[in-house]
C-alpha cells in the first residue's frame, strides 16, 4: 500500500492540462526541401491548445480535439521556365521612307528562375493518446504523459485557400518580369494545379507532426527528496522523506476513471 | 515594373543601326554603356565598298553582339558591306551588361545617333514612357505600352500577329513624328535619325534620375542643349 495517493477526475484533469497545453509554448522548425515541383526553404512555427481529456484505464490520457495552430514562411524556387512556353519577339521589318527596309532580329525570351517568399498559417486538429511514463531523472521523479504513436492530422477546409494564395503570391512575385503580363493568370493556375490540396498537407504534414509527436506533456515533478518539517532549532532539524517510488495509472472508480498518482516513501 | 530603354545603353531588347553612305573602313569598339565611347583600341571594322548608294536599295547586315568576360565582341570582326547599306548591333544575352558602339568617326556612335542611323526597342512592360535626348536636343516623344488581349486564342492571335509590326518614329532635327505612338507589350519601335546632332532616345525617367539604365554607375552630361555643362 502506497502512502501517498493523489488523483484527479477527468474534469480536473481537462483544467490541468489545459495549462500543461498553454505552458508548453511555440515549438518551431526550419529546413528545405520540395513542394511539389517546387525546391522551397520553410521555416514552420505551431503552438498548441484546447482538447479535451478522456482518461482509459489501465495507462492512456486520450486528448480529443488537440488543436496546433501553425504558421510557415517559406520561399519557393520557381523555373518560370517549367510553367511557360517559349515564346521571342519576333523579327520586325519596317520600310522607312526613302531608305528603304530594316529588320531587327528574332529575340528569345528567357524566363528566369524568382524566389517567391510566401507565408501562411492555418490549423489543424488531431486526437492523441499519451502513455504514462515515470521515471527518476537527476534526483528528480517526473511523470510525463507521452503521445503514443503518429496522430493523424485532420488539415482544415482553409488548407485550399493557402494553395490558392500560394497561386497569388506567385503571380504577384513575378510581375516584374518581362513580358509575363499576357501569362500571370494562367501562371497562378499552373502553380496552385501543380502543388495541389495534397501536396501541401504532404508536405507540411510531416514538418508539423512532430511539433505533436514529440511532444511529452509534464504532468507531475518531484524532487526525490523534499522537506515535510522545517528546522525549528539546532536541536530540531528539518524533517526530509524520500521518495521511493512513483507510480501513475488510470483508474475506474466507479462512477468515473481518475489519473491516480502514488508515491512510496522512507525517511 | 516598368520598362528601361536607352540608346546608349544597348540590351537584349535594343538593337542599334548605323547607314554607312561613304566607302572608307570605319573602325569601333564595343564596350560597356557610358564608358565605350573613351575606347582608345577600336578592334573592330566595318569596309564600306562601292560607290554611292542607289536610292531603295538598301541592304543590311546584323552583327551580334556577345559578352566575353568584362569584354563584348562580334561575331564577325570585319564587316564588309556596300555604300548605302546599314549594319545593326545586337547582343541576345539577356544576361549581358548594357554595351555602346563607338567609332572613330564622329557620325558613328550608339552613344549619339547622327544621321542615318536608329535604335530600336522591345517594349516588354506595360505603361506610358516619355522619351527625350538626353544630349539636350529636345527631340522627345510618348510610347503608350498597351496589354493585349489575353483571354481569348483570338486575342493572342491578334496580339502575335501585331507584335510582328514594327512602329516607325522619324526623328529630324530635335523632332519626332510621329511623337507619340501606340504599341502593345512586345511591339517593337524603331527610332529612325534622319538628321541630327547626336542624339539619344532616352528613357525620360532615367534622365530624371541621372542614369542612362540601372546598373550605370555614371553618364555623360549634356554639352550641347539647354543642359549643357561647361
Amino acid at each position: 500500500m502506497s502512502e501517498i495517493i493523489a488523483a484527479i477526475d477527468e474534469g480536473a484533469a481537462n483544467d490541468f492540462l489545459d495549462t500543461v497545453v498553454a505552458g508548453l509554448g511555440p515549438q518551431s522548425t526550419s529546413g528545405s526541401s520540395s513542394l511539389g515541383p517546387f525546391a522551397v526553404s520553410y521555416s514552420v512555427s505551431g503552438t498548441l491548445s484546447n482538447g479535451s481529456v478522456d482518461l482509459i484505464p489501465p495507462g492512456t490520457i486520450r486528448i480529443a480535439d488537440l488543436r496546433l495552430d501553425w504558421s510557415a514562411s517559406a520561399t519557393l524556387s520557381l523555373d518560370l521556365g517549367d510553367f511557360l512556353p517559349e515564346i521571342h519577339i519576333p523579327q520586325v521589318c519596317i520600310d522607312i521612307p526613302c531608305v528603304g527596309t530594316v529588320c531587327t532580329p528574332r529575340i528569345d525570351i528567357t524566363w528566369p528562375t524568382v524566389s517567391v517568399p510566401v507565408s501562411f498559417g492555418d490549423f489543424v486538429r488531431a486526437t492523441v493518446d499519451l502513455g504514462l511514463s515515470v521515471a527518476l531523472v537527476g534526483g528528480m521523479w517526473k511523470v510525463e504523459g507521452i503521445v503514443q504513436g503518429v496522430p493523424s492530422l485532420a488539415f482544415g477546409p482553409g488548407t485550399a485557400a493557402i494553395v490558392a494564395g500560394i497561386g497569388l503570391a506567385v503571380a504577384a512575385a513575378v510581375a516584374w518580369v518581362p513580358l509575363i503580363g499576357p501569362f500571370l493568370a494562367g501562371l497562378a493556375i499552373a502553380v496552385t494545379a501543380a502543388i495541389g490540396i495534397a501536396g501541401l498537407t504532404g508536405w507540411l504534414g510531416p514538418i508539423i507532426t512532430p511539433f505533436i509527436s514529440g511532444t511529452r506533456f509534464p504532468i507531475y515533478e518531484q524532487p526525490e527528496w523534499f522537506e515535510v518539517l522545517p528546522a525549528t532549532s539546532a536541536i530540531d532539524p528539518a524533517v526530509s522523506v524520500h521518495i521511493d517510488a512513483i507510480g501513475a495509472e488510470v483508474q475506474h472508480n466507479a462512477p468515473e476513471d481518475e489519473l491516480v498518482l502514488s508515491a512510496d516513501i522512507s525517511a | 515594373m516598368s520598362d528601361h530603354f536607352d540608346s546608349r545603353a544597348l540590351r537584349q531588347t535594343d538593337c542599334y543601326g548605323q547607314r554607312f553612305m561613304k566607302p572608307g573602313t570605319y573602325a569601333y569598339a564595343i564596350g560597356h554603356a557610358g564608358t565605350a565611347s573613351m575606347a582608345q583600341d577600336h578592334p573592330f571594322v566595318v569596309v564600306v565598298e562601292g560607290d554611292s548608294p542607289k536610292r531603295g536599295e538598301m541592304a543590311q547586315t546584323l552583327v551580334t553582339v556577345r559578352a566575353e568576360g568584362k569584354a563584348f565582341v562580334p561575331d564577325v570582326e570585319k564587316v564588309t558591306v556596300n555604300a548605302g547599306d546599314m549594319v545593326m548591333w545586337h547582343c541576345p544575352d539577356p544576361h549581358a551588361r548594357p554595351f555602346a558602339v563607338s567609332g572613330e568617326k564622329d557620325f558613328f556612335s550608339s552613344d549619339r545617333l547622327v544621321n542615318e542611323s536608329g535604335y530600336s526597342h522591345a517594349f516588354t512592360c506595360t505603361g506610358t514612357y516619355e522619351w527625350a535626348d538626353a544630349h539636350g536636343s529636345g527631340a522627345k516623344g510618348v510610347v503608350r505600352v498597351a496589354a493585349p488581349d489575353s483571354s481569348s486564342d483570338q486575342g493572342i492571335r491578334a496580339w502575335q500577329s501585331q507584335q510582328r509590326q514594327g512602329v516607325l518614329v522619324m526623328v529630324k532635327d530635335g523632332q519626332a513624328e510621329p511623337a507619340e505612338v501606340d504599341v502593345v507589350l512586345g511591339q517593337t519601335v524603331f527610332f529612325a535619325v534622319v538628321a541630327g546632332p547626336g542624339i539619344s532616345i532616352t528613357d525620360s525617367a532615367a534622365i530624371e534620375a541621372g542614369r542612362p539604365v540601372p546598373g550605370i554607375a555614371f553618364y555623360r552630361k549634356p554639352t550641347r542643349g539647354k543642359d549643357a555643362v561647361a
